[in-house]
């Protein structure tokens, strides 16, 4: 008898028996643990690619093994049509995307993060002028302006890391304005600012805490949106110049030159998916597990 | 099985409800709202529900409309309809009852009214699905049923959203949704809990009123016996999902015999007394319906509880004197309460 | 309700403003002028100049600007300099595209993950809210670029069940039905696939509301009706559950343009990415001042519908 479930009957009732029901704790769970592993994993190889036992990503091998060899035991998945050894342009990429998403997460993070909570603290003309201009930003065609920048500046990655960076900005200040405005309404702020706080202070000391957790998943998920289009630009052939390996160019390599060189097809695009599984899915957990009041953005 | 019931025999009972027990599956065990409650109910009669959060008022009304979630709760026992078993009816069956033949009326009108839904065709709705009607005869339908209850401008507000309608409103308009297809049986929850004191007499009129014109029989399930003391025909009190008394309203008050409906009436604040009269609030608090002990489930709150009353657990039983009133007490009270004598005075 | 409607109306108008601003700034601010890009070779100061003058780039900023600004309020777009083509036919022929696949990739997302979201929420924790979930989590985490290739490969080449690379999705010559029947078939796999992280995203809010909407009151009201379950879903549940969706779509169609260039590549269509990609090293600064405004006019007035839609599907917006 297929009827939606409704628990507020069952929630009533349950509530009217005096006894406390049992504290659920949910274990971050297995999956949660894989994904932070692959995580970890990324970010030793990227921090210490130079020491590993890796190939020169670079070095050309065009007698042996030649050009788009299989895996074998001195090229563990094989070379490309340049005949470079694709395992260790993978784990240099993986340096590319981190160094990228990261910096242009922090960009990110700390502008708009700043900008979100002093502007929705304060309000008034600062509050509806800098929130026009973001929203400007957000509806700005953002490819124009990487594209353009990256033609015209040059093709590095701190040029890329910036208007990642900036782009990503909008997006976090208008969460984390509309995370502060629930805040600021609370009462332990009226209570701070009648004691004669400073607004830094009261920033700081009051809703700076109650906003962190939000920051902390609201940056993990900024990491996987820019690692997804430093993906997608150097695809284009918009991102660090060749031949620097990004994940994206080796697939744009897959692409056009090796159509049967089954790792370079596959490997590059399952680290990008394993690396956007693991931060999604970990961002989410935390969500979860930190704010289980989710504002009805 | 109850032997009440206002005049077996001259007209079949339009209730009948048969040792219900309504468990939920809870991760702390089965936990029972309701507990083997039987009684009739006549067409045309009132009843009220009375007992405190967690007597399983609200979860017997629901109960008998099969309106609880459906995988951790089990029904059993017997709700018979006019001769139609209710409990373990197909879906169908169920849904043609709903609405049409018993509605109910809730408790909280904010949040019992779809907030994007004009209450007019809230109203409508109801017509449209039991009565087939077009949706222009609906609607006209829907106007004269607000103004039935007592909403003016009955052909504006039925293009209002629920938002802009005070609560006293509302409820109306919950009521005309509940009136809209002419059921036998008004199922209302609380309905005036939550409103203005002032409101809510206005409402419990308004019921009365449409009762009265309809031919209906409802059941009234409060907390409040203020409530129940002019407006029903037979009052039932439960607690921890057990009937304990079951009489002819007057009769309830003029001879409480179940200690428990004897603390609830004590602890009404009354008209008559000084200001600052300490209310006599009962000791401890609701069992756990999860686990129950043996015995009594209102012993450890009774102050006349004895041994027995520990050990085991009183049936419902009528009074021998007065067949028309049940209680469950091992050591029910002797003597009739004086209703005009200040507190206290009561004898046992 | 007019009031607020105004409001979002003025404030849609001045992005808008704000957007040309940063845009003709952001050109001007580039290295590289159109006069060098246009004059190649034969760059020589003296033409330079002269050629500044004719296009009127040496005029003060704002002055160009505004000369900017009044033509395109009378309609006027400009010419490209460098192709010599007024850019609004540029424009005009390229919009198409790129308005169908953003049209057919959202009809898409809400045709599949609105079912799915309702259904899913109806029983939510059991095995089609369980599937559906993990399901569209992993498609998002495969970016658009990535998908297109392999499903190109895939189903254009290895099983030619669908049109290849190049195939043109506004065929002349044809009879109507024969001309709509090839752009549906054209444009189903890049607006399948552009609509993917939609699902993802739209599946999951929507069906994150309906479970806390399945829990409201007013839903066991209309089970007391006697409603029917679909009817509860889809009439009862369904809107007051669709606002944060509507909200996030405004910023999930602006995200889409990226994941849009990239796929007008990889099909071979010729949108404006394409003539962006080919406008920006030129310096063609009045066909980039046309695609961007035209793009950013677009994504403000999606956004204002989208405001109107939700006003109308929830009341309580516009009128609490």
């Amino acid at each position: 008898m297929p009827e939606p479930e409704s628990h507020e009957a069952l929630d009533a009732a349950v509530e009217e028996a005096p006894a406390p029901l049992a504290e659920r704790r949910d274990p971050m769970g297995a999956t949660f643990w894989v994904c932070m592993g692959w995580l970890g994993l990324l970010a030793v190889v990227a921090v210490f690619a130079k020491y590993l036992p890796l190939q020169d990503p670079n070095a050309p091998n065009y007698l042996d093994p030649g050009a788009n060899a299989g895996p074998s035991l001195g090229h563990l998945l094989g070379t490309d049509a340049l005949t470079r050894d694709i395992l260790s342009r993978l784990a240099y990429g993986a340096r590319i995307s981190l160094v990228i998403g990261i910096g242009a997460t922090a960009i990110g993070i700390g502008i708009g993060g700043s900008l979100g909570m002093l502007s929705a603290y304060v309000r008034g003309r600062f509050d509806a002028g800098v929130s026009l201009v973001m929203y400007s930003g957000l509806a700005f065609p953002a490819i124009i302006a990487v594209i353009a920048v990256i033609s015209f500046w040059g093709r590095s990655q701190w040029h890329v890391i910036l208007v990642l960076g900036l782009f990503s900005v909008p997006l976090i200040f208008r969460l984390v304005r509309a995370a502060t405005l629930s805040c600021a309404t609370k009462e332990y702020v009226t209570a701070a600012k009648s004691q004669g706080a400073t607004a830094l202070r009261v920033v700081a000391r009051d809703i700076f805490p109650n906003v962190a957790p939000s920051l902390v998943v609201y940056s993990v998920f900024t990491l996987g949106g820019v690692i997804a289009t430093e993906g997608a630009l150097a695809f284009l052939g918009f991102s660090v110049l060749p031949p620097t390996p990004s994940w994206g160019t080796l697939i744009y390599d897959a692409s056009n030159d090796a159509t049967t060189n089954l790792p370079l097809i596959f490997a590059p695009a399952i680290a990008i998916f394993l690396t956007l599984f693991s931060l999604n899915y970990v961002g989410e957990r935390f969500r979860r597990r930190y704010e289980p009041l989710e504002s009805r953005l | 099985m109850s032997t009440s019931g206002p005049v077996a025999g001259s007209h079949p009972a339009l209730l009948s409800v048969g040792d219900l027990r309504t468990s939920f599956s809870t991760p702390r065990g089965t936990l029972v709202a309701v507990d083997g409650v039987s009684f009739e109910l006549a067409r045309g009669e009132t009843l009220g529900v009375v007992g405190e959060s967690g007597s399983g008022k609200t979860v017997l009304a629901r109960s008998i409309l099969g309106l609880l979630p459906g995988a951790r709760t089990t029904i059993e026992g017997s709700v018979r309809f006019d001769g139609d078993e209710l409990v373990g009816a197909s879906a169908q069956a169920m849904r043609a009852v709903r609405g049409a033949r018993i509605s109910m009326v809730f408790q909280d009108p904010m949040s019992s009214l779809n907030p994007v839904h004009r209450v007019g065709n809230q109203i409508a709705e109801a017509l449209r699905v039991h009565l087939k009607v077009s949706r222009r005869v609906a609607r006209e339908a829907a106007i004269g049923l607000l103004a039935q209850v007592g909403i003016p401008s009955p052909a504006e507000r039925a293009r209002a959203y629920p938002l802009q309608l005070s609560g006293g409103m509302r409820q109306r308009v919950m009521i005309a949704i509940a009136l809209a297809c002419g059921p036998e049986l008004l199922l209302a929850d609380e309905p005036t809990t939550g409103l203005d004191v002032t409101i809510q007499a206005q409402i419990l009129d308004l019921l009365e009123d449409q009762r009265r014109l309809r031919q209906m029989a409802m059941i009234l399930v409060t907390h409040d016996l203020g409530v129940v003391a002019t407006r029903t025909d037979r009052v039932m009190v439960m607690y921890a999902g057990r009937v304990v008394e079951l009489a002819p309203t007057a009769r309830l008050f003029e001879h409480v015999r179940m200690p428990y409906t004897e603390g609830l009436l004590g602890s009404m604040p009354r008209l008559d007394e000084p200001s600052h009269t300490r209310l006599a609030a009962i000791p401890g608090r609701p069992p756990d319906l999860v686990t129950r002990p043996a015995g009594c489930a209102f012993s450890p709150r009774c102050p006349y509880a004895t041994a027995q009353c520990h050990a085991a657990s009183p049936p419902l039983v009528a009074d021998p004197a007065d067949p028309d009133h049940l209680y469950a007490c091992w050591h029910p009270i002797a003597a009739a309460r004086d209703l005009h004598a200040p507190r206290g005075a009561d004898a046992r | 309700m007019a009031r607020y409607l105004l409001l979002r109306l003025v404030t849609l108008v001045c992005v808008v403003f704000v957007i040309t601003v940063f845009c003709f700034l952001l050109i001007h601010l580039m290295p590289g002028d159109p006069a060098t890009a246009i004059l190649q070779t034969s760059a020589t100061p003296q033409a330079r100049h002269a050629l500044d003058a004719y296009l009127g780039l040496n005029r003060p900023l704002p002055l160009q600007y505004w000369t900017w600004l009044v033509n395109v309020l009378h309609g006027d777009l400009g010419t490209s300099q460098y192709s010599g083509l007024s850019v609004k036919s540029i424009i005009a022929s390229s919009y198409r595209v790129d308005i169908e696949l953003v049209l057919y990739s959202q009809v898409i997302a809400f045709l599949v993950s609105v079912p799915l979201a309702i259904y899913a929420a109806r029983r939510d924790g059991g095995k089609l809210d369980q599937s559906a979930t993990t399901i569209t989590f992993a498609f998002y985490c495969l970016p658009a670029f990535i998908l297109i290739l392999w499903l190109v490969q895939l189903l254009t080449l290895t099983w030619p069940i669908l049109p290849g690379v190049g195939s043109d999705p506004f065929p002349t010559g044809l009879p109507l039905w024969d001309a709509v029947l090839t752009n549906l078939r054209v444009m189903l796999l890049p607006s399948a696939v552009l609509a993917i992280g939609s699902i993802a995203v739209y599946y999951r809010l929507l069906r994150n509301e309906l479970v806390v909407t399945l829990r409201e009151e007013f839903i066991i009201v209309a089970r007391s009706k006697g409603l029917t379950t679909n009817r509860i879903l889809w009439r009862h549940a369904l809107r007051p559950s669709s606002v944060t969706l509507l909200t996030s779509m405004g910023n999930n169609i602006a995200l889409l343009i990226v994941g849009l260039f990239v796929i007008e590549d990889k099909m071979g269509f010729n949108g404006l990415g394409t003539q962006l990609v080919n406008a920006l090293p030129n310096k063609d600064y009045l066909t980039i001042l046309g695609i961007t405004l035209v793009t950013a006019v677009t994504v403000v007035v999606v956004n204002f519908v989208i405001d109107l839609i939700t006003m109308f599907v929830d009341p309580r917006i516009a009128r609490a």
